[in-house]
């Protein structure tokens, strides 16, 4: 089968949305990094006698954003790669730079599926054990 | 030369045809695993809504009322972002149902349904991306 001009475009256009989701993606994880920095400084400076506890805190908080933008950073640069491959490709009419492309299409869909799953799995485990645990339960620090 | 005379250059090889089936039976998956995890999230928080907010208010704020405000509250929320996601993932499911039938059928214009299709879904994903971008630069400003 061919590929005529119209999924030609389409496929351009797909790809020139894929490289704003990215950088987008790329330049929002930056500004939330920015944000819990300029969050984590104050807090520690504000809580004597309790430094401690406010640095342990913050520090466990910054680093699941840290691991949390890792994993988005590792699933967007598949999203980045099949866009640059797939602009090449059709610019330079490359056909091995075509199947690559889709290629790490596939790998982003596979990795964001199973994602998916495990999020959501635990989001509707995390609401039917807050239904089913009384507040007198809850233990704070 | 037009640009439609090259059109016959790049083609759907078998590669390449097994490669964007693939990324569009992940996608289609992709689409109806967060439809689904959606769904089944808004039917356990409804469900479970007496036991959540027990858990959430103290008994003060539950004799305020506070209780119907968070319901009405949480339902609407759910149902913008229900609304926004199943038109994304019907693009989604759809670009994936197009994409694979054009390509069994070899059917050139199923297929560029399909990457129509997955076009809209990137553009809608992108402009998302964008609005949320802004947002968290509005929120550090």
């Amino acid at each position: 089968m061919g590929m005529d001009s119209i999924a030609r475009q389409h496929i351009r256009s797909i790809a020139s949305w894929a490289t704003i989701i990215v950088t987008t993606t790329v330049v929002g994880y930056a500004l939330s990094l920015i944000v819990s920095f300029l969050r984590k400084s104050p807090a520690i400076q504000q809580s004597e006698g309790f430094d401690l506890t406010s640095r342990l805190g913050g520090g466990s908080e910054t680093l699941t954003e840290i691991i949390t933008i890792l994993i988005g950073l590792f699933i967007n640069f598949f999203l980045f790669r099949f866009a640059t491959q797939a602009k090449a490709a059709i610019e330079g009419y490359n056909q091995e730079q075509l199947a690559s492309g889709f290629r790490n299409l596939k790998i982003y869909f596979m990795i964001t599926t199973i994602l998916a799953v495990i999020v959501a799995g635990i989001l509707i485990l995390g609401m039917v054990a807050l239904a089913v645990s009384p507040p007198e339960t809850w233990t704070t620090t | 030369m037009d640009e439609n005379d090259f059109s016959l250059e790049l083609k759907v090889d078998p590669e390449t045809s097994t490669q964007m089936n693939d990324a569009a039976k992940w996608g289609k998956l992709f689409g109806i695993v967060i439809l689904a995890g959606f769904v089944l999230f808004f039917v356990v928080m409804i469900a479970m809504w007496g036991a959540i907010s027990k858990s959430i208010l103290t008994q003060e704020m539950l004799e305020e009322g506070a209780d119907s405000v968070l319901k009405y509250s949480a339902i609407i929320i759910s149902l913008v972002a229900l609304a926004i996601t199943a038109i994304l993932m019907n693009f989604l499911i759809r670009a994936g149902i197009g994409i694979r039938q054009g390509l069994q059928r070899r059917d050139q214009a199923v297929f560029n349904v399909g990457l129509a299709n997955l076009r809209n879904y990137f553009t809608m994903y992108g402009v998302i991306c964008i609005l949320q971008l802004l947002f968290a630069l509005t929120r550090l400003a």
